[in-house]
This record gives C-alpha cells, structure tokens and sequence, in this order.
C-alpha cells in the first residue's frame, strides 16, 4: 500500500517516511508542486499526506486537481496555519482530514490509519491482531475469551495504540490524542495512567495476552507479536 | 454639542449683540433728532413770544388750545442764554405726571424782569419710542426664527453626506472584503473627505491583510522547525537501547518543545484576536458550553482530587464560539492549574455574570500587571505567562468586563456582560 508525503520540508518528510514505513506501508516522497503532481497524475495512492505551503504552488492545487480527476485517494492535510478558515475550506475541497503542525507522529500514523480504513477497506472493516479483534463499525472489541467492555476513551485509546503498533508513544501525543491540545495541563499527565490500567485489565480479562507495555519515563508501547502471557 | 448647534449658539449670540447695537444707536440717533427738531420748535415760540412782546408791551395770553404750557413769573435777574431741559411736571391736559421738554429764558419787561418756561409734552416722542422697540425686538424675533428655520433644514441637507459618510465608516470592518462605498456628493469638501477617507481604509485594508499574511508566514516558519524537532525526537525514542539518563533527556527535550509550540500557538492566537479574526458572532448558551467543558475537565479534577461545585443557570451571550471556548478552557486550565492539593473550584452562571473561583496560593495577583504578557504569579511554574493576557484581548472583543477578587486563599474572576 502506497503512501505519498508531499511536503518541501525533507528532514519532516524523512521523519514521517521512517514513522509510516512498517508492514505494508511504502512511502514515496515529494518536495515540491511540480514533482508533486507529476506523482499524483502517474499512480494511485492510498493515502497522500499534502502540506499546503510548497515552492512553486499551492498544495490546494494538487488537491483540486485530485478532485477533478476523480481519484479516490485518501488526502491527509498538514499545515502550520490553523484557522478554523483554512480547515474548512481543505476540507470543503475535499481532504480527508486536517492536521496542524506541530503535530505527533503517532497523531498522525492514527489519522493516515483511519483513512485508509475508510478508503480502501469499505465493507471490511474489521481489524484481526494476533488474540485481538476490532468491529470498526460496531465498535466492538473481542478477545479470546469474548467481548471486551470498553468506555469510549478506552476504545479510543486502543484504536490510536493498533495504529501505532510497535512503536513508542508519549503520554503527551496520548493526552493531545483523546483531549485535544485545548486543555493546558500543566506537565501532568497522571490521569492517563486509569485509562491504560482499565484499558489493560479488561483486554486481559477478554483473553488477549498484555499487549501495552510503559516505556520509561516516556509512554507506552503496544506490540502483539511480543504480549507476554500471564 | 453638535457642529451645528455650536454654529447657531455663535451665529445667535452675535446676532442679538449687533440687533440690540444697532437699536440702541437707533434710538439714541432718534432721540438726539427728535430733540433737537422739539427744541427748534420751543425756540421759534420765544422767539414769536419776544416779538410779541416788544410789538404790544404786554405778555401773551396762555395758549389754551395749544399743548405748549407757558408761565411766567418775576425772577430776580437777567439770565444770559436761554436754558433747555427734560422735566417732569403736571400735565394739566392729561391730568397726571408727565415728561416734558422746556426752555427757560428771561424777558426784561420794564423795570422788571419775567423769567419765561414754556414746556412741549413729550407724549409723541415716549409713543414713537414705544413703537420703535416692539418694530425692533419683533423683527430680532423674525430674524432668528426665520435664521433656526432655514439653517435647520438647509444645514441637515447640506451635511447629509457626512453623516452617511461616517455610517459608512462606522460599517467598515477591516478583513471583510466588502468595499466601502461612499454616497456621490457635489460639496468639494465631502468629496474630499471621502476619498481621502476611501484611502485610509484602503491602505488599512492593505496594512491588515499584510499582518495577515506576515503572521501566517511566521506561523508557518516556526511550527514547520517545531515539526521537525518533534518528530526527530519522536523516533529518537523508537530506538531499543535507550538508557535511563538518555530517556531523561528527550524528555526534557519533548517539555521544552510543548512549550515552545504552546508560547507559538498562544502569541498566534493574541494577534488573531486583536486582528480582529474571530468575527463570526453567534448567540451562544453558555450554561451548555460550561456543561460540555466541565466534562471534559472532570477526570483531571478528578486525578488532582480538585473538588469542583458548579451552578449554572441559562445565560447566553453574543459572542464567537471559538473564542467562547479558548476561553473557557483559559479559565479552567487556570482554576486547576493554579490551584493547591485537595483544592475546589466554585462556577457559577446568572443570567449577565460568569464567576469562577479556585483555591490557590493565599497571595493575590498583582491587579495592575496580571494582565500583561508574560505576567507569572509564581516565577517557577511552566506556564508561559500568556493566560490571562488572552482572557483578556478575548473579552476586549467580546465587550465581557473582567474583575479579579482575592479573599483568604480563593482567587476570583468575574465576567459580566
């Protein structure tokens, strides 16, 4: 499945390339307008990560020309400007989603994954990890021993984890994820802390080995491959 | 006072000085003309009486007919000129006490001297005089009336094009792309003002779009580098075999930079506001938009053991629902970040006035500066000083008045509106 980052900021764009690049992912690479849209007339893509400001032309461009053309790729925006103008009109144009910068990778891995989800799987919408299974749809979530009752954040929470597998996530990105960068907490990030140990505890209650691992001083890390049965 | 009623104030004043000069210099030319033309008269009569007098050697009889009273009597001597003068003495025709002019003069008559007054009633004169003033202070009042009348219906025609000029202003909003329009006018001076009040506004227009644009561009420059820091940092903490002493380090390197972008966003969002950007007026309830955030804070309260107690009856305001929920958020980020272990927050909401007060260090904040940027209560917290200048340009645009109250240990604010 391909990826298209478009954006003029290498150092960013390698970033984003080496965050997305796992699994099925293969991420190709444009720095500005014109190679842009050269890449956008030639393949289909999954996905296409579009940062507005590019040399030699706008990022909206590439992005009424999708339109235009009828191609159904996914369009994630990233851009610095984040007035609720802008947001509307990328999204009127018809993006997909709109992400200020700065933003988390893991924030962003969630939304790519969530695109393509409603891109390219329609009709299947269920996600299998190893003991764990997700109906996107129902939002239902079962383990080997049956249903796990999740709250909304809890499901939310393990949603943003499986879009993020295997990689290590800061309590801060989790905090921006399921609150929004509104609420000005001041470095305290303890209240997560329930929603992973009721998070936890319930998958493994459902049967599913403890996929969510604290990374030291740092955040969590969910890996199916790696679960340790209890 | 408006240009016009100061204008007719003026105008009035000096007309009623120059109407009541020129009545009064009138008058005083009248009089001095009618006196004299009196005293001629009085004159021609000595003089017929001495003729008479030296024809018959005998004084004439008094002239019951005419109005001119004469007497005579002896005076002790020769008097050098004759004497004119004002009395006021009886009229014998009218019955009463009346003024007259006189002359008096001595005719030597033999061996005796008889010292003559002949006095001329000045009733024709006072009726003239009388007639005189009422034609005056009538014409004054014509005068003024008539000068109020015209310059009222002719002054508001004439200055109409101002005034639409000035609504026009008034309905100016920078960022919105609705051209100004000014009314045609053939006055030299408005056509003058319009323009150059069209140029104003447009080099405004320019001017603002410019910081727009300089603003965004800023924006853009700085979050693109926060980004990248960001994300570097992001995959640094991928790798495997961090040490516990590294971890530390990125750590501090990821708070530094949440700073960083957070003092970016809030300077973003002070020249937004005082750009005027957030236009969209909206009425909003306002008991539901606390509802709503009260949830959303409820689990940090809930971890901190913040206690909070909220009463909330239906309130709306006019206002942009974007800055409604900065802020909100401002304000109860602040109640609980500001706050002490095992603290409360009240919230209360009436129909015109929003409070929110917190527990929090038994020290007021400084009135004079807790406004201004970059203002810390507390030098050592994380917090970049910008809260409170934010609630602030946010009501400024909002028309809410902000009060601080501080009493024990419980810092209040309070919004009405």
């Amino acid at each position: 499945m391909k990826i298209l980052i478009i954006e003029d900021q290498q150092e960013l764009s390698d970033s984003v390339r080496d965050y997305l690049s796992h699994e099925n992912f293969t991420c190709e690479m444009a720095y500005d307008f014109y190679g842009a849209m050269e890449k956008v007339h030639l393949y289909d893509y999954a996905c296409i990560i579009l940062d507005i400001n590019l040399p030699h032309g706008n990022g909206l461009s590439i992005l009424k020309e999708l339109k235009s053309n009828n191609k159904a790729d996914g369009v994630l925006i990233i851009s610095a400007r984040n007035s609720l103008d802008d947001k509307v009109l990328g999204l009127n144009l018809g993006a997909d989603d709109y992400l200020t910068k700065p933003f988390h990778m893991p924030e962003l891995a969630a939304r790519v994954a969530a695109i393509i989800r409603r891109k390219s799987f329609e009709g299947r919408n269920r996600i299998v990890l190893d003991k764990l299974s997700l109906d996107l749809q129902e939002k239902i979530v079962k383990g080997a021993n049956g249903r796990a009752d999740l709250t909304k954040k809890e499901y939310d929470l393990l949603v943003y984890f499986i879009a993020n597998k295997n990689k290590v996530v800061t309590k801060e990105a989790i905090v921006e994820h399921l609150w929004g960068d509104s609420i000005d907490m001041a470095d305290n990030y303890d209240f997560i802390y329930t929603h992973i140990k009721n998070l936890r505890k319930k998958l493994l209650q459902a049967g599913c080995p403890d996929y969510i691992h604290a990374v030291y001083g740092m955040g969590y890390k969910f890996s199916p491959a790696e679960g340790r049965r209890q | 006072m408006k240009l016009f009623t100061k204008y007719t104030r003026i105008n009035l004043l000096v007309m009623v000085i120059v109407f009541l000069l020129s009545v009064g210099s009138t008058y005083l030319l009248t009089n001095y003309v009618l006196i004299r033309e009196m005293d001629a008269d009085l004159a021609g009569i000595r003089d017929r009486l001495i003729v008479y007098y030296t024809q018959y050697h005998q004084l004439p009889a008094g002239h019951v007919l005419d109005e001119e009273q004469v007497t005579y009597e002896p005076a002790p001597g020769q008097m050098k000129d004759s004497e004119f003068k004002l009395v006021t003495r009886y009229s014998q025709r009218e019955k009463k006490m009346h003024n007259f002019r006189q002359v008096v003069f001595t005719l030597p008559a033999g061996d005796h001297v008889y010292k003559v007054t002949i006095a001329k009633p000045m009733e024709g004169l006072h009726h003239l005089f009388r007639a005189f003033l009422w034609v005056s202070l009538v014409t004054i009042g014509i005068t003024i009336l008539a000068f109020l009348l015209t310059n009222r219906i002719l002054l508001r025609r004439l200055w109409q094009p101002f005034y639409d000029a000035i609504h026009a202003m008034q309905n100016f909003r920078l960022g919105h792309t609705n051209d100004l329009r000014f009314p045609v006018t053939t006055t030299e001076e408005f056509a003058f003002m319009n323009e150059s009040l069209g140029m104003a506004a447009r080099k405004a227009e320019e001017d603002y779009l410019l910081l727009k644009e300089f603003t965004e561009n800023a924006s853009h420059e700085l979050q693109t580098p926060l980004s990248i820091i960001r994300s570097k940092l992001e995959m640094l903490i991928q790798e495997e075999d961090l040490s516990q002493r590294q971890s530390e380090i990125v750590r501090s390197a990821f708070a530094a930079i949440k700073k960083l972008s957070r003092l970016n966003q809030s300077l973003l969002l002070l020249t937004k506001i005082s750009n005027q950007q957030f236009n969209n007026l909206q009425e909003i309830p306002l008991d539901e938009r606390i509802e709503n955030k009260l949830g959303q804070f409820r689990e940090l309260w809930q971890t901190s053991g913040i206690e909070v107690s909220s009463h909330l009856s239906p309130a709306t305001i006019r206002a942009s629902p974007e800055l409604i929920d900065i802020l909100l958020n401002n304000l109860l980020s602040n109640a609980s970040n500001h706050n002490v272990p095992q603290g409360t927050i009240d919230i209360s909401l009436e129909s015109r006035c929003l409070s929110v007060s917190n527990t929090g260090l038994a020290e007021p904040l400084d009135p004079r500066r807790m406004f201004t940027r970059f203002y810390k209560g507390e030098q050592h917290t994380g917090h970049n000083g910008l809260g409170l200048s934010i609630i602030k340009q946010i009501c400024e645009v909002t028309t809410l008045r902000p009060t601080y109250q501080f009493s024990g240990n419980r810092h209040t604010f309070v919004f009405t509106w």
